[in-house]
């Protein structure tokens, strides 16, 4: 075991990343500012000019990056494969399409306010006594880190007491999720019913249509996954990652030692689920809706594939996966839209049968299957025969 | 010490008091903070956002109709439901603000025939129809209305019972006083029933004598004791008796629908539950097999038509093996191919198979096509059955509900009378002792992820008796199995049995009172509260962990 001095050691700190880790980081920054600078200093008609739409595309896809990132931390450093995941990222992202409510000053072409046109389309007279406080962009920047925080605190405590693991807690919380998909499409919960909430315009006074507004977010997304991304290493590579591994493979055994168990995956739980309230917080203005659909097991289960496909416990593979099944999404909505489900479901499969390790696991496999077949390849010549 | 024991135990015995009553009281915290959501169905009692809502569709109607304040709102309930236009007695589901329970049931552009009693698709959309022309303040249309629900054929048809017909009712008497402009002793002639403060004390002995029929409108007797302050009195002796029959009635009618709509989702759970006991995986792809069954039944009932119109009858006893075969080969060939090399690895398993069951959605979807197709009940099973005393129970449920029994004592001779049942059960507990016994694990592991897919195959031609099968189905049957599953545990099928009748109950029980978004809700707590004490399900295996 290494011993860390009090002082202060950059050769330490970057030890605590691996090669994969420094440059998927340097990656992520050289796309933010090439697509900045494309976007921002080319006039619009220029043959290289990014739009702000792909900036949002982008942006998008940085958010379920961090999700599957927060995925990945549970799953694989604490060993809670939660499969409503998307339970945390949903209830941020309402908490944030809640505020995006709130700053609708817009009128329509009859002189009524858009706002009022939404309640009157509610049938409400005004807005719930929970919507109260989201109209505050700080107070809702909070709730979105702070209501999932507090759903996997309880939702956590109740079920890790019952020493639930494993397959058990991946159909309780998809109950979860499927739970909270049913009491978000009903009007009479008052969260915008099965359309859920759309009709965004502005936030913090910048319309969402601006590019501006949306280089922003783009930038705050790519920031967000970064960091998340610099956070889960330093967490899983500290004394409480340690610690989160060692229970994860012999909980009985550290209980007796004096730790709790229940407690670090708790934490670890509830750290994953404020990741994801995050991603959904950014995700909502930059895809302009938000509905119960988050909340479908289907999305939960897409996010658990990222981070299969991208490779467990590599943490920055998992933006690997978000990044090929957005952008097969995204082509198989236009070229082939039943192809989807193939792809989707076969990508299942593979991912499990045929590349266990992911992604990321598998680049060091085909390195070494080159050693493995020159040295084939020498015995088959009998050079190295004695 | 002892104190501070003793008062440990005293918490601790408050807190068992205490935990069984939380969700009910959350339930009741809940609906006091919802006070006015629980009837968004109707009129705000805004003329500003009712008429708003209207603007569009008034402007195709005639001019004289736009006069009365009532016809706003007549239009606004139209405007709000689906359905919107009456054409020979077809009507066409059209676009409009969607509304709870007709919104996934009615494609936009198709039409119903109101006639048809017997697709409760057609009758829902006619009861709709029929509550809307309530609330016309057009006399003619009114009365056409009205009669049904007098009439006592099809009195059972409008769900008088439930809360939204009788506020309907309601609205309709304070608006038939506010239109006339005073409180008279109507609600005038056409409604023999109500009308006659005289011969109300006649029509209460020919009710409490026992006719059936006249027990159901125990709720247009209420609606016409708050309409009219005259024949409060006499009323009101009368409206007790019924109510506490009507409420008996109620709940075991609840009860049977509750159980015959759970014995599909028994069916279903069963599968899952043999599946995740013996060879221990979850099948994510178990919806699928449920819809492989539901479809093999419609093929079967559609080569019966083209082929066979006689025997059309027996075209469900042919569906069964049918559905059974095909779905029990796909599971055999998902073990064979995807979950035996995935071993030891159950949630990667969870997710491969997920991932099939998407691929065989798709390629439903890609034969059949999105649209639900339905397979024709048999002249057995359709109709139904009059128990007298307002029971109405529908055949075909009550054939389920026997079929699933049946399937139920099948397996359980299959289980505890038969060597395979014997080599199956040694499996979760005693798998070394087994395999050096020499029983042939893998082979029986395949058998038995067939056989579960099976049953889920048998659950869908139940389905397909009940609704109409989409490509989806069974996604949703898939989540109500694996709550069934956490609640009945793996250790016995009594545990299944006893979880998918409570679910099944527990939804009709709950779903009317506190809303299906609460009802859900309140499902999920009652089981993580219930997981604390039994984590491992009402019957856990044995050597599953006890609670702490």
């Amino acid at each position: 075991m290494k011993h860390y001095s009090g002082q202060f050691n950059r050769q330490k700190l970057l030890d605590r990343f691996t090669r994969g880790g420094k440059f998927f980081l340097a990656a992520l920054l050289s796309t933010v500012l090439i697509v900045s600078a494309l976007g921002l200093a080319l006039p619009a008609g220029a043959l290289m000019h990014v739009p702000s739409s792909a900036m949002s595309v982008l942006g998008r896809i940085f958010c379920l990056a961090l999700l599957a990132l927060s995925l990945d931390l549970i799953w694989s450093y604490s060993g809670i494969f939660s499969l409503g995941h998307g339970a945390f990222f949903g209830l941020g992202g309402y908490v944030m399409g809640m505020h995006l409510i709130h700053q609708i000053d817009e009128m329509d072409v009859n002189g009524q306010s858009v706002l009022a046109d939404f309640m009157a389309f509610q049938n409400w007279t005004a807005l719930p006594w929970h919507w109260f406080g989201f109209d505050n962009l700080g107070l809702a920047i909070i709730a979105s880190l702070a209501l999932p925080a507090a759903l996997a605190a309880i939702f956590g405590w109740l079920v890790f007491r019952s020493q639930l693991s494993g397959v058990y807690f991946a159909m309780v919380s998809l109950l979860l999720t499927s739970t909270l998909m049913f009491t978000f499409s009903r009007n009479e919960m008052g969260f915008g019913g099965a359309e859920g909430l759309t009709g965004f315009q502005s936030l913090a006074g910048f319309s969402l249509s601006f590019g501006g507004a949306r280089w922003v977010l783009f930038v705050s997304s790519a920031l967000a996954l970064a960091m998340g991304y610099i956070g889960c290493r330093l967490i899983v590579t500290s004394r409480f990652g340690r610690l989160l591994v060692r229970i994860r493979d012999h909980e009985e055994k550290s209980g007796k030692l004096g730790y709790r168990p229940r407690l670090f995956k708790l934490a670890a739980f509830i750290l994953a689920a404020m990741f994801a309230g995050l991603a959904g917080a950014l995700y909502v203005p930059q895809a302009g809706t938000i509905g119960p659909g988050a909340f479908a097991p289907s999305v939960s289960i897409e996010v658990a594939i990222c981070v299969a496909l991208g490779g467990r416990g590599s943490l920055f593979g998992t933006a690997i996966g978000a990044i090929i099944l957005s952008f097969a999404k995204l082509f198989f909505a236009g070229v082939w839209p039943a192809g989807w489900m193939y792809f989707l479901g076969s990508l299942c499969v593979i991912a499990t049968l045929i590349l266990p390790k992911g992604l990321v696991g598998t680049v060091p496999m085909i390195a070494a299957l080159k050693f493995y077949l020159l040295a084939k390849i020498e015995n088959l010549l009998g050079r190295n025969s004695p | 010490m002892t104190d501070s024991r003793s008062s440990a135990i005293w918490s601790r015995l408050a807190w068992a008091k205490i935990r069984p009553c939380i969700p009910a009281l959350a339930a009741a915290i809940w609906a006091l903070a919802f006070p006015a959501e629980a009837s968004s169905a109707f009129p705000s009692g805004n003329p500003a956002i009712d008429g708003r809502i209207t603007s569009a569709s008034t402007a195709e109607l005639p001019a004289e109709r736009k006069s009365s304040e009532g016809m706003v709102k007549f239009e606004t309930m139209l405007a709000r439901f689906p359905v919107i236009r009456e054409m020979d007695g077809a009507v066409v589901a059209s676009h409009g603000k969607p509304d709870g329970d007709l919104d996934d049931l009615t494609p936009l552009g198709q039409a119903f025939d109101l006639a048809n009693l017997s697709d409760p698709q057609c009758l829902r959309v006619g009861n709709r129809l029929r509550q809307l022309a309530l609330l016309s303040p057009d006399r003619v249309e009114l009365d056409h209305a009205v009669e049904p629900i007098v009439s006592l054929a099809e009195i059972s048809n409008l769900n008088l019972g439930k809360p939204d017909s009788d506020q309907i009712l309601l609205q309709h008497f304070s608006r038939d006083q506010w239109i006339g402009g005073e409180i008279g002793p109507a609600p005038v002639a056409p409604y023999p029933a109500l009308a006659l403060p005289q011969t109300m004390s006649d029509t209460a002995a020919h009710v409490t004598s026992g006719n059936s029929s006249s027990l159901q409108s125990a709720s247009l007797f209420q609606a016409a004791a708050q309409a009219s302050n005259q024949v409060k009195q006499p009323i009101e002796t009368v409206q007790e008796d019924f109510e506490s029959i009507a409420l008996h009635w109620r709940i075991l009618e609840k009860l049977f629908y509750g159980l015959s709509s759970g014995s599909v989702l028994l069916l279903t759970a069963l599968g899952l539950v043999i599946t995740f006991r013996f060879v221990g995986v979850i099948n994510m792809a178990h919806g699928e097999m449920l819809m492989i069954g539901a479809y093999a039944a419609v093929i079967v009932d559609d080569v019966f038509r083209a082929v066979l119109p006689g025997a059309i009858d027996f075209a469900l006893l042919a569906a069964l093996p049918t559905a059974f075969l095909a779905a029990a080969t796909v599971g055999v060939a998902i073990e064979r191919g995807l979950v035996r090399k995935l071993r030891y690895r159950p949630l990667e398993t969870m997710l491969a198979t997920w991932g099939l069951g998407l691929i065989f959605q798709q390629l439903a979807r890609n034969a059949f096509g999105g649209s639900p197709l339905d397979a024709g009940n048999p002249a057995w099973m359709s109709g139904a059955l009059n128990l007298g005393g307002g029971l109405v129970f529908s055949i075909d449920l009550i054939w389920i509900f026997f079929l699933s029994v049946l399937i139920l004592l099948v397996l359980a001779m299959v289980f505890f009378r038969t060597a395979f049942g014997e080599h199956l059960r040694a499996i979760p507990n005693y798998q070394g002792a087994a395999d050096s016994a020499r029983m042939k694990l893998g082979r029986i592991k395949t058998l038995t992820f067939g056989l579960g897919s099976g049953i889920a195959g048998l659950g869908g031609v139940a389905l397909s008796q009940i609704e109409g099968i989409s490509p989806g189905v069974g996604q949703a049957y898939l989540v109500d199995s694996l709550l069934i599953l956490v609640i009945g545990g793996t250790g016995s099928l009594l545990g299944t049995v006893l979880g998918a009748g409570g679910l099944g109950i527990a939804n009709e029980l709950l779903e009317p009172w506190i809303g299906v978004g609460l009802a859900k809700i309140l499902v999920l707590v009652t089981l993580i509260c219930f997981i604390q004490k039994h984590p491992y399900g009402l019957f856990a295996l044995n050597g599953q962990g006890k609670a702490p």
